[in-house]
Order: C-alpha cells, then sequence, then structure tokens
C-alpha cells in the first residue's frame, strides 16, 4: 500500500450493510476473531429495510439466522407462519389452495417478521460481538465507493468518515448496492430483471388477528393471491400475520408494471380493497406505513463469482434474491452467503492472493447448494422457450379456449392443480409470463370458484397520506438522485412506477408537467427527492444519477 | 465615593476570605450621568443597531431634559483599528460624545482588551485630556447591541464595573419606581422610590413573556451603570445631522500583551443567503403560477415591491419544478427561498399565498404568521384550513389588482387624508415625508 | 495522564416550554409549579461539544449546575441523554433568585472548589442562553470572574492538549455573519453556539463514543452515587453578596405576550365582491410602501 494509504484508519474486516446479510458476516467474523466494522447508513439498523416478511429456515441450508443469532426467534421475529394458501382471484370469485406442503418443502421454520424490528435487534447482537475484537457497528455512515490504491479494492470511503482500509469488504448494502455497481458487478439496466413490492403494515391487534382469522396459539398465516387484481399486470400479492399487525403487499414484474403503466399503490389498493380481505380488514383499517423494495429476480441476475479484489457481495447485493411464483425467499440466502463468506475469508487468512477468499466463497455457494435454489437449472432450460411471447400467446389462446377450461375447471385437474401449486419443482419452472400470474390463476377462479357476496368497507390512505405518514430527514439542497435527461420518453415511466409518484399526483417524486416554450407545449418530468423511499425503481425506468442519501438522511422506516 | 473593593476588604473578618469579595468593586455614594452607547463596527463601519441604539438614546436623553430639566449627555464608544471617522459619524447619528479608542490589534472584537478598554473608559480613567469633559464615576446608563459579540461585551464590561444587565430588550423608558424588596430599600417593610430608573423590557421565557428589568443599587453596593442589550432592528436610527455639533475624544490606555492571548486567525464571510424572516409581508407563489411561470412571478414581485418591506418566498412545487423562467426572475426559483419544513420557517404580520396548494410542509413554514391570505381557483386547497381569508380567484387576476390597491391607497394616504383614517393619515404622512428625503 | 482534557459543563434547568408540557395561567404568565423543569436545550450542545473532546483525548467530564436539590434530576438527565462522569450541584437557600452576575460569582466559587478538591480544569463549556432567563450572560460573566480566556458562539472545536491550546471556529452576527477562526490557551471557556456540530471523521472516534454513551446512561441509573452537593459553605461564600442580595437587577413586571392564533377560520372572498375585497384590503394597507414601521405602531 502507499503512505497515504497507509494513514488511513484499518479494520480487518469492513461490512457495509446492516441487514441480515451483513449481519450474519460480521457475526461470524467475530466469532472467528475478526476485527470487524459494520457500517450502517440508517439512523438504526433496519430504519432502511422492507422486505415482503417472511424469514425461513432451510433445512438444507449450511446456516440459519437462529444458528448464528441465539433468540432470534423469541425476541426479534413477529410469528411463526405454518399455514400457507394461494387464492386465484377473478372479479368476485375466488378459488383458494392450502400451500402449506409447499411451504414446508426444506423448511425447518418460517417466521413473519417486520425489518426494523428484526434488523435493530441483529444490530445489538452484532455490536456486542464485534465490540470483543475491536470492532463494532455504526450508524448513519453511509459507504459511497471503494477505496483503490493502484487499481486494487483496498477499503471503501464514506460520507461520514475518512477513508478506511480493510482485508476484506463485505458489499451486504442491499438491492441497490452503490460498492457492486462501483465494482461493476452490478447494474441498473434491465427492468425485466427487478420486481417491486410495495406493502403496508395494517394495525391489528393480536386478539382481533386470532379471531378473524381463527388462529389459535403461537402460530400464524400466510396467503397469497393472484389473478385478475391487477390489471393483467404480472405479479401477486401477500398477506402474512405478525404479532400485532398485518404485512399485506404486492410484488410485481417491473417491467409488465411499466408496460401496463399501472400504478403501484393503485394495486395494493386494488388488493387492499377486494371483498376476499373484508373478511380480515372489515370497517377498521388503520396503516401503520407504506413501504416499496425493489427485487433482484435471481434467476436472471444472481452474481455467479461475487466478488472483486477484496470484495464479497452478499445478499441482494449480489442478487441473492429467491422468487419464483409464489415462493419469496431473500433473507436466508443472504444469511447463509454472509456466514459462507466470513468463513471463506477465515479459512484464506493470510493467502497473499486478495481474492482468494472471494472465490472460496463463490465455490461454497455452489458447493451448499444455494446457487442452484437461486438459479436453478430447470429454470434455466424452460425459460428460453416459456418466456418468448409467441409461446406465451399459443398458450394464452388454448387456456382460453372452451377447450382449455373445460380442462382445467374439471375435478381431475382441480386436484392436479393443487399438487402442482404444492411442487417445488414444478414451480421452479413455472415461466414468469402473464399465463403463470394472471391467467392461470383467473380462470381457476372462475371455473373452481366460490362467489364473495359483499364488498369491502376498507378505504385505504390517498398516496398523500401515505407519505405525510413516513419519517423523513431530508438533506436539504443535496438531493440523492439527479434526473439526467427531463424528456418523457427517457423518464416518464417514473411518474407511474414509482411508488410514491403518480400521474394525477403533483406531491411525489415524479410529476410530469406541460411546459411552454416559445408557443409550443412539451410534457417533461420534474423530480422532487424528498418523498423518496429509496426503492430504486426510478434508477431503472428513468434516466438518473441515483445514489443512496447521506448517512441518517432520507426515509426512516419504523416497520420495514 | 469610597471603593469597596480594597484588600483588606476581602477577609470579612470570619478569618477567611470568601470568594465572591473579590468581584465587588461597586462604589458608595457614586456619581454618575449620561447614556453610554457601544457602537459596536463591523468591517470598518457601525453596525445598522449601533445607529439605531443612538437614535434611541438620543430620544430617551431629550426626553429626560424634559423630565428632570437637566441635561445629560448621549456618549457613544467604541473601539477599533481606525474609529476616528466611526466617531464622527456617531455625532452625526445623535450622540454628544463619542470616545475611540485606536490599536491595530482591535480591528476584530476580543473579549478581554474589549472588555478592560470599555470598563476603562467608563471609569473615567486614563490622561486628564481625555477625561477633563466628564465628572463622574461611572456612566449612569448604559447600551450594547445584542448581537453575538455585542452581548459577550455587555456581560463582561458590567461584571466588571459590578452591575447589572438585561439582555436583548426591545423596548426602554425612564421613570420612577417605587420598589419594597427589603434587599433594595435596606429595610423591610419599607418603601422606597428610585429615581431615573431605566426600564428595560425583554422577551423572556422562551418568547412567552415580557419582563421588565430594573437594575437598582443595594445599600452600600451601587449597580451602576444600569445596562440592556437591545435586539437589533427595535429602534429607529436619527437621520444623520452633519451640522450636530459634539466632542470626538481619543482614549488613551496602555494594552497588555497578555489580553491578546485569544488570536483571531481567519475570518470568512459567510455566503449571504436569502433571509426571509424579519420582514412585515411575505409574499409566497405555489404552483398555480403553472400556466405562465414568469409572469406569475412578476406579479408575485411587483406586488412585494408595492409593500414597504416584503419578501418573496416560494413553494417547495415551485423549487422541484421544470419551469423555465426567463433570465430576470430565474433566481427567485432557487432553493433559498422556499418557505416550509425543509425551507425557511417565516411568522410575519402579512403572509399572501398565491397558487399555494398548502401542503402541510409548506404550513409549518408560515402558520404562524399573525394574517394569512390565500388567493386560490380550488376551494378544496389545504391551504384553506389555515388562511384567514380565501380569495376564491386565479392568481394572474387577483395580484395585479391587490398591488394596485396597496400602491394607490399609499398614496392616498399621504396625499389625501380622509377622516376615517386618520390616525394612521398622520403617522403615513410624516414617515413618507421623510422617505422623499 | 497525559494529553487527557478535564471539562465542566455548566448546565440549568429551565421550565419545559415543549407544546404539551408548559402550563399558563388564566392571566397567560407562566406556572412554574405545573411546569415540568428540564436540562436547558441549549446546554445539550455543551455537553456534546465536551463528549467530543472526552472522545477524541480521554480524560473526564464533570456537569455542574446551581439550583435547588431538584435541578440534580437536571444533571442526572445532562449524564443521560449525553454524558457527563460525575455531577455538581450547588444548592443553597441563600442562592435562591441570584441574577446572572450572582450566578455566575457563585459558578466561579464553584470552579474554584473544584480545582482545590477535585483537579485542575482545562475547558468549562457552557450552552449559548438559557431558555428561561435567555441572557446569554452567565457564560461570559464566569469567565470574567475566573479572569479565564473565553470563546463564545463555538460551532467547530479542536483541542491539543500537549499544547494546552484550542483552536475554535466561532460565529460573528452582524450586518453580515461572519465565522472566525481563533486560537486560545488552555484553560479556557467555551460557550457553543446552537448551531455546533460535533465531528466524528474517525470510526474508532465514533465506536468509543457508542461505548461511553452506553456507560454514561448506566451511570445515570444510579446518579446519586456520582453527585455531590456543595453549599455556601462548602463554596466559602458569604450570603451577603449571593442570591438575591447579591443580584443588581430585579424583575419588576411580567406581561404576557399574545400569540398568533392556531385555530383559523378562513373567511371566504369573493373577488369581484368589492365590499369583500375591501375587508383583504385593509390588511394590506398597513404595510403599503411609504408607511413604515413606526406608522404602523401609530395607526395602532
Amino acid at each position: 500500500m502507499t503512505d497515504e494509504t497507509d494513514a488511513y484508519e484499518h479494520y480487518e474486516a469492513v461490512v457495509v450493510g446492516g441487514g441480515p446479510g451483513g449481519a450474519a458476516a460480521a457475526a461470524r467474523l467475530a466469532e472467528h476473531g475478526v476485527e470487524t466494522l459494520v457500517l450502517e447508513r440508517g439512523t438504526e439498523a433496519g430504519s432502511k429495510n422492507v422486505s415482503g416478511g417472511l424469514i425461513y429456515a432451510e433445512e438444507s441450508a449450511p446456516y440459519t439466522i437462529d444458528d448464528l443469532f441465539e433468540g432470534f426467534r423469541e425476541e426479534a421475529s413477529e410469528r411463526p407462519v405454518t399455514d400457507y394458501h394461494i387464492h386465484n382471484v377473478a372479479g368476485d370469485s375466488v378459488k383458494s389452495y392450502e400451500l402449506t406442503d409447499l411451504h414446508e418443502h426444506d423448511t425447518d421454520w418460517c417466521d413473519a417478521v417486520l425489518r426494523r424490528r428484526m434488523d435493530s435487534w441483529l444490530q445489538r447482537r452484532v455490536h456486542e460481538k464485534t465490540s470483543e475484537t475491536g470492532g463494532g457497528v455504526l450508524t448513519g455512515v453511509r459507504v459511497n465507493g471503494l477505496l483503490r490504491d493502484g487499481g486494487e479494492i483496498v477499503g471503501v470511503t464514506c460520507d461520514e468518515l475518512e477513508p478506511i482500509t480493510a482485508d476484506l469488504i463485505v458489499a451486504a448494502d442491499g438491492v441497490n448496492s452503490e460498492l457492486a455497481r462501483d465494482a461493476g458487478l452490478m447494474d441498473w439496466e434491465e427492468p425485466d430483471e427487478w420486481f417491486q413490492g410495495v406493502k403496508a403494515v395494517v394495525d391489528m391487534d393480536r386478539e382481533t388477528i386470532d379471531d378473524r382469522f381463527g388462529l389459535e396459539g403461537e402460530d400464524g398465516v400466510a396467503h397469497l393471491f393472484s389473478g385478475d387484481l391487477f390489471e393483467g399486470v404480472r405479479g401477486g400479492g401477500f398477506l402474512y400475520t405478525n404479532a400485532d399487525s398485518l404485512s399485506i403487499g404486492t410484488v410485481f414484474h417491473l417491467d409488465s408494471l411499466v408496460e401496463e403503466r399501472a400504478e403501484p399503490h393503485e394495486l395494493l389498493d386494488a388488493l387492499l380493497t377486494h371483498p376476499l380481505l373484508a373478511q380480515w380488514l372489515r370497517d377498521d383499517y388503520v396503516e401503520r406505513e407504506y413501504a416499496a423494495k425493489l427485487v433482484p429476480d435471481s434467476k436472471k441476475v444472481v452474481h455467479p463469482e461475487p466478488y472483486r479484489g477484496r470484495l464479497v457481495l452478499v445478499g441482494d447485493a449480489a442478487g441473492q434474491m429467491q422468487a419464483q411464483g409464489p415462493i419469496i425467499k431473500g433473507m436466508n440466502h443472504a444469511v447463509t452467503a454472509g456466514a459462507l463468506a466470513a468463513d471463506a475469508f477465515v479459512a484464506e487468512r493470510g493467502s497473499a492472493d486478495p481474492e482468494a477468499a472471494g472465490r472460496r466463497y463463490a465455490n461454497w455457494l455452489e458447493e451448499s447448494g444455494t446457487m442452484d435454489k437461486l438459479r436453478p437449472r430447470r429454470y434455466e432450460a424452460v425459460r428460453a422457450v416459456g418466456e418468448d411471447d409467441r409461446v406465451t400467446d399459443a398458450v394464452e389462446r388454448v387456456l382460453d379456449s372452451r377447450l382449455g377450461s373445460l380442462a382445467i375447471g374439471n375435478p381431475i385437474a382441480d386436484w392436479a392443480l393443487k399438487r402442482a401449486y404444492n411442487s417445488p419443482f414444478l414451480i421452479s419452472m413455472l415461466p414468469d409470463t402473464r399465463t403463470g400470474y394472471v391467467t392461470l390463476p383467473t380462470i381457476v377462479a372462475e371455473e373452481h370458484g366460490r362467489t364473495l357476496h359483499w364488498g369491502s368497507e376498507v378505504d385505504p390512505p390517498s398516496l398523500e397520506e401515505r407519505i405525510g405518514d413516513l419519517t423523513y430527514d431530508t438533506d436539504v439542497g443535496n438531493p440523492h438522485i439527479e434526473l439526467r435527461d427531463q424528456s418523457a420518453d427517457s423518464s416518464g415511466d417514473a411518474v407511474r412506477a414509482c411508488p410514491v409518484s403518480a400521474e394525477s399526483f403533483g406531491g411525489g417524486c415524479y410529476r410530469s408537467e406541460e411546459i411552454k416554450r416559445n408557443g409550443t407545449a412539451e410534457t417533461v418530468v420534474s423530480l422532487d427527492t424528498q418523498p423518496c423511499i429509496e426503492c430504486g425503481t426510478c434508477a431503472i425506468v428513468a434516466d438518473t444519477e441515483w445514489e443512496h442519501p447521506r448517512g441518517g438522511k432520507g426515509v426512516e422506516y419504523r416497520e420495514g | 465615593m469610597s471603593d469597596s473593593n480594597t484588600d483588606d476588604e476581602t477577609d470579612d473578618g470570619l478569618g477567611h476570605p470568601t470568594r465572591d469579595k473579590k468581584h465587588v468593586r461597586a462604589l458608595e455614594d457614586g456619581h454618575y450621568e449620561d447614556i453610554w452607547v457601544f457602537c459596536e463596527t463591523q468591517r470598518g463601519e457601525l453596525l445598522d443597531v449601533s445607529l439605531e441604539m443612538l437614535g434611541k438614546a438620543r430620544e430617551l436623553m431629550d426626553q429626560f431634559a424634559d423630565d428632570y430639566g437637566e441635561e445629560e449627555r448621549v456618549v457613544a464608544f467604541l473601539m477599533g483599528d481606525d474609529c476616528e471617522g466611526l466617531a464622527e459619524e456617531c455625532i452625526a447619528r445623535g450622540a454628544d460624545v463619542a470616545v475611540y479608542h485606536d490599536d491595530e490589534r482591535l480591528e476584530r472584537f476580543l473579549h478581554k482588551p474589549y472588555t478592560e478598554i470599555a470598563a476603562h473608559m467608563a471609569r473615567g480613567e486614563g490622561s486628564l485630556e481625555s477625561t477633563d469633559w466628564r465628572e463622574y464615576d461611572k456612566p449612569r446608563y448604559v447600551l450594547f447591541p445584542a448581537t453575538n459579540n455585542g452581548r459577550d461585551l455587555s456581560a463582561k464590561v458590567q461584571a466588571e464595573l459590578d452591575s447589572g444587565l438585561a439582555s436583548d430588550c426591545s423596548d426602554l423608558f425612564i421613570e420612577e419606581n417605587e420598589v419594597s424588596n427589603p434587599v433594595k430599600t435596606g429595610e423591610p417593610g419599607v418603601k422606597k422610590t428610585f429615581e431615573k430608573v431605566l426600564h428595560m423590557k425583554r422577551p423572556d421565557f422562551s418568547g412567552f413573556e415580557y419582563s421588565t428589568i430594573l437594575c437598582l443599587d443595594n445599600p452600600g453596593r451601587e449597580f451602576h451603570p444600569q445596562g440592556a442589550s437591545v435586539i437589533p432592528g427595535s429602534f429607529e436610527p436619527m437621520e444623520p445631522d452633519p451640522e450636530r455639533e459634539g466632542l470626538v475624544v481619543e482614549h488613551e490606555m496602555e494594552l497588555e500583551d497578555d489580553w491578546f492571548r485569544v488570536e483571531i486567525t481567519d475570518a470568512d464571510r459567510l455566503e449571504e443567503g436569502v433571509d426571509l424572516t424579519g420582514h412585515d409581508v411575505v409574499v409566497c407563489l405555489g404552483r398555480g403560477i403553472a400556466d405562465d411561470p414568469t409572469g406569475g412571478m412578476e406579479l408575485g414581485l411587483e406586488l412585494v415591491d408595492a409593500f414597504e418591506d416584503a419578501a418573496l418566498g416560494i413553494t417547495r412545487g415551485i423549487v422541484t419544478s421544470s419551469y423555465e423562467f426567463e433570465g430576470h426572475v430565474e433566481a427567485y426559483a432557487s432553493e433559498e427561498r422556499q418557505i416550509g419544513e425543509t425551507g425557511q420557517v417565516v411568522a410575519p404580520d402579512l403572509y399572501v399565498a398565491a397558487g399555494v396548494s398548502g401542503a402541510v410542509q409548506h404550513k409549518v413554514g408560515m402558520d404562524e404568521s399573525d394574517t394569512i391570505v390565500a388567493i386560490n381557483t380550488d376551494t378544496d386547497a389545504r391551504i384553506r384550513d389555515f388562511s384567514d381569508y380565501f380569495v376564491e380567484g386565479d392568481l394572474f387576476e387577483v395580484l395585479p389588482r391587490l398591488t394596485e390597491a396597496v400602491k394607490s391607497d399609499a398614496a392616498e394616504i399621504a396625499l389625501e387624508p380622509t377622516p376615517d383614517a386618520e390616525a394612521e393619515v398622520e403617522a403615513g404622512a410624516a414617515v413618507g415625508g421623510d422617505e422623499d428625503d | 495522564m497525559e494529553g487527557t482534557v478535564r471539562s465542566i459543563v455548566l448546565t440549568k434547568g429551565v421550565p419545559d416550554f415543549s407544546e404539551g408540557a408548559v402550563s399558563f395561567d388564566e392571566d397567560g404568565h407562566l406556572e412554574r409549579g405545573k411546569t415540568p423543569t428540564v436540562m436547558n436545550p441549549n446546554d445539550e450542545v455543551a455537553l456534546r461539544a465536551a463528549l467530543q473532546t472526552r472522545v477524541r483525548h480521554g480524560g473526564h467530564v464533570s456537569g455542574m449546575s446551581m439550583g435547588p436539590p431538584g435541578y440534580g434530576d437536571v444533571l442526572r438527565e445532562a449524564m443521560e441523554s449525553v454524558y457527563t462522569d460525575d455531577n455538581y450541584l450547588l444548592s443553597d437557600r441563600e442562592l435562591a433568585a441570584s441574577d446572572t452576575w450572582a450566578t455566575a460569582i457563585t459558578l466561579s466559587a464553584g470552579l474554584e472548589t473544584y480545582q482545590a478538591e477535585v483537579g485542575d480544569i482545562d475547558l468549562v463549556f457552557a450552552g449559548f442562553k438559557t431558555a428561561d432567563g435567555e441572557t446569554g450572560q452567565t457564560g461570559p460573566q464566569t469567565a470574567w470572574a475566573m479572569d479565564w480566556p473565553i470563546v463564545t458562539h463555538v460551532v467547530a472545536l479542536e483541542v491539543d492538549p500537549d499544547e494546552r491550546r484550542l483552536r475554535a471556529k466561532r460565529l460573528v452576527e452582524g450586518d453580515v455573519d461572519e465565522i472566525e477562526t481563533v486560537e486560545a490557551p488552555l484553560p479556557c471557556f467555551v460557550i457553543t453556539d446552537p448551531e455546533f456540530e460535533p465531528s466524528y471523521r474517525q470510526a474508532s472516534h465514533r465506536l468509543t463514543r457508542k461505548r461511553l454513551r452506553e456507560e454514561t446512561r448506566e451511570r445515570a441509573a444510579d446518579h446519586d452515587d456520582h453527585l455531590t452537593t456543595w453549599n455556601h459553605e462548602d463554596l466559602n461564600l458569604d450570603p451577603d453578596y449571593i442570591g438575591l442580595d447579591g443580584s443588581p437587577t430585579i424583575v419588576s413586571s411580567v406581561d404576557p405576550i399574545p400569540k398568533a392564533p392556531s385555530e383559523r377560520e378562513a373567511t371566504m372572498v369573493d373577488p369581484t365582491d368589492a365590499d369583500a375585497m375591501d375587508d383583504v384590503l385593509e390588511e394590506l394597507r398597513p404595510h403599503a410602501a411609504g408607511t413604515s414601521d413606526h406608522a404602523t405602531e401609530a395607526g395602532d
């Protein structure tokens, strides 16, 4: 190293991000006696984090979160989920299947979680562990890039601190990882590589939840929704029971969202106000928090070699998010990856090759079977024909035909469908087309469903109210996103796809407005980052210069 | 006169000297005259508040002469590296005497030397030539500006003179006061009337209350000068009168090197931002100007100009818009004029919100204003909930009418008194005359 | 220990003026009895400055306050909410009703007693203005009573314990605002400006701060063990020269300041209705150019 980088503070390992991936890496490093500094940009771990809300412990996984953090289930999670249903919806018609077999496949346990509570609990445990080896957790610190010396990655640079050098840099900085991008390991180019999730945390006391969902004891329930609820946008919805709240959300393919010119909050509202949910939500809907997140589609973007020099990527930063049909698993894979990265570093400690740890980490991801879950070989084979538009259209035509409907409508098909939904093998082959998400469930509901004869009394808050209820610490005069191209062609999609903007709403991040220039009117897009919830959608669908806000600035999730 | 701060008196006879005695420097049976005004300078000029204090001191002492039939003087005192010209300016601005101390090391404010010099001046120490214009122990009253440096100096000078101080005053008057406090009267149950007491009114308790502070002698320990620091903008300066006669005195004193143990190594002017606070009126424009942003901005500025003391603000919606403003109004669309949660918080007497929808974030920036007038075509606009008047109309039509009315009213008031607006008319006319100069 | 810094932070208890806490009687006067006492908000800034020095250079931070015995809670708040190693309360009936000069003399006696009994002080921190008196005088007057240098309105601070000097940036307010860089020898008074921001650019400093914050919170749980109370005899003060007797100034009267209305009901105005518009213009007229503050007041 040169004199300049010699003068910087040095830690053996720097972990960027205090989510489950970063926590697992830091905990394992500390257990190995490695001096580990964890840098988290939120005011507290979890304040920047959102997930649908189920964390799995897989029987086949080398690490689970409760292996690493004793007491996790008792103290950090909401409640176990042991019951799993999917509802196919067509208008007021609904056909429901139990999915418990699928849910329990390879599952040791599964808990509903809220990220603020969970991640802040992890942060405290990680701080205890890392403090013992000369490090610790610092919050409110945004790592903004990699420190290089002669082209070699030697550390990180931060908004709030002087540069720091390290022998290992763990980028666990989430779906919009600035470090993965700095290293050239990720990009933000293709909307079809991403999902966008939008979620409402709904206030409901424990007794009411148990009563309305028919729950007894500790165990909670998960419900999934698909069909024609969502204007033909490919995706679905979910509802999980927490300790004293519900997590209700929708997840859509970003390319489909853009193509259908849909407004994410309206799709969420369509779910919330569907009569099917009226039985649970009734007339006392109180929303605690509105949130959104991008989800990498690991089938397409999981990085086969998530390392460069001393840098390793874990979790969303490496695209390690398994989202296939009704299965959404991310946090468990991040935990595995974080722990494996830490072990790999320790195994290669003292190696002259700075990349040795990264290489070993990638090998272990393969060997442990993690990569195969994230990017199944079966999917690779089917995808080639399955996602071809011509094939989709052909399948759609058959399903739409009387023959198709009859076929799916007969009792044997009903039984077969239930079986199919519960087969991890079949599910992993399901191509990401309209067929799986919309057409098939719609027909299923039409043919097999019962009709709901009641309406909904749920009146979800407006987007303005939702933004108003969120907590922000705005970095005045220092917007973290810059709109590079104001034209509607380049950036107009953001007005709709941004979860806190809408075509009809002027108070969000993105607005389109007509400006008059020399007598001609032109529609341009403008941006106000103040209401931004940092999901990253606009980085993909608009022409922006996108960064995270400085440490502690921007939105602060209370639930997550 | 007797000075109670002598070495043998620091022993109170109990066998051990107490820690408080060394600070007792007050007099008994002292002789006090005049009002002293510390005229703070910055970058070679008198601060506005220095002129305002001189104006107020002049007014107080003219009244004093009327009330008591005794002429006492307004004494400006100042220090710096080249103050003679400024001392002369103080005379033109109402002082009878201006005492100054020049030293190149005094270019910028320093606690120790400034306090030592000020106390030295106030006690009338120094060469005979520089003190023969006065025959008293200490000033009767003293005023300081309530600026960062002025407040510090006031506290220390009054400490050195062993007297009291009311800081951040916004009103001052002199009259008698009857007191029954035994500490001040010397005897419980006895009332005593103090003459020529400076009444110092100041906002207190985080702005919840006005307190009137008096600085009164104890028997045996006289607290003079009665001191106040004055909030900038509280009083009107006198128009400069170059013909005014007065005495300019250069003060002489040896400055000890040890007083310069605090060193100023650098000074940078802060970037001057736009300050929307402290104006009587704020006109704020919102996205209602969308149809013609430049035109809307011009109309807002015209209304601002029609007022005596107004500023133009904008909403966040304008800051983040893609409006194309023409060059001459573009500067007004920047973030530094934004009112609201992430901008400036204003509380003027009058707030005119034109084409402002009234987001919650905007409300927190202006809802402490005394009177709020909203102009909006949309009667559902949220600003209606926190306005006093809601003019239901297009700002492009309403603003020019307001501007015209305010302008013509001003002219009318000044030129053509009508019986029902007499009080306003007289005042307006009087000051209007000043403005014409 | 060489290179470490011993600091005192002066704090004061004030009525909690926050909404919901503060109580006024029918005449609009503050009801002291019904309004809880809290640490003066600006003192938190001073404590944070002291903590910054403690983190960077090690040493010791003591809180000091003058007030009734209940102000022990204010010092506990200082320990819990920011940081102190221990606290000193100057409390005595004889100190009641002190104005700023009497307070400054008492505090200087407290500092001298501390120097005699505990250790040599390097820095005395105080916040700018209290929320009740709002005078901003006590810090400078206490420094004057000690004859120590003082740097006021400090927005950034660096201390060099080995050279026994500090360097500060201070805010100067005038017709234009300026930032001065000032150097001063220790011991020295540092009065923080509300704009003061501690700066921790090293991860190790932040980790130390975090550890110290945890420790001070735990310590505050047993605050009585860390609190020393001194009366006028401990401080060697003569009752005739402190408290009300030693105060030049008295408060002669207090008047409530009328507050702007919090609830408004908008009068709807049709711009084509001349009479209705005249009501609006009535609000605008007093501010027209050519009138002035003075004129407006006279008109009222």
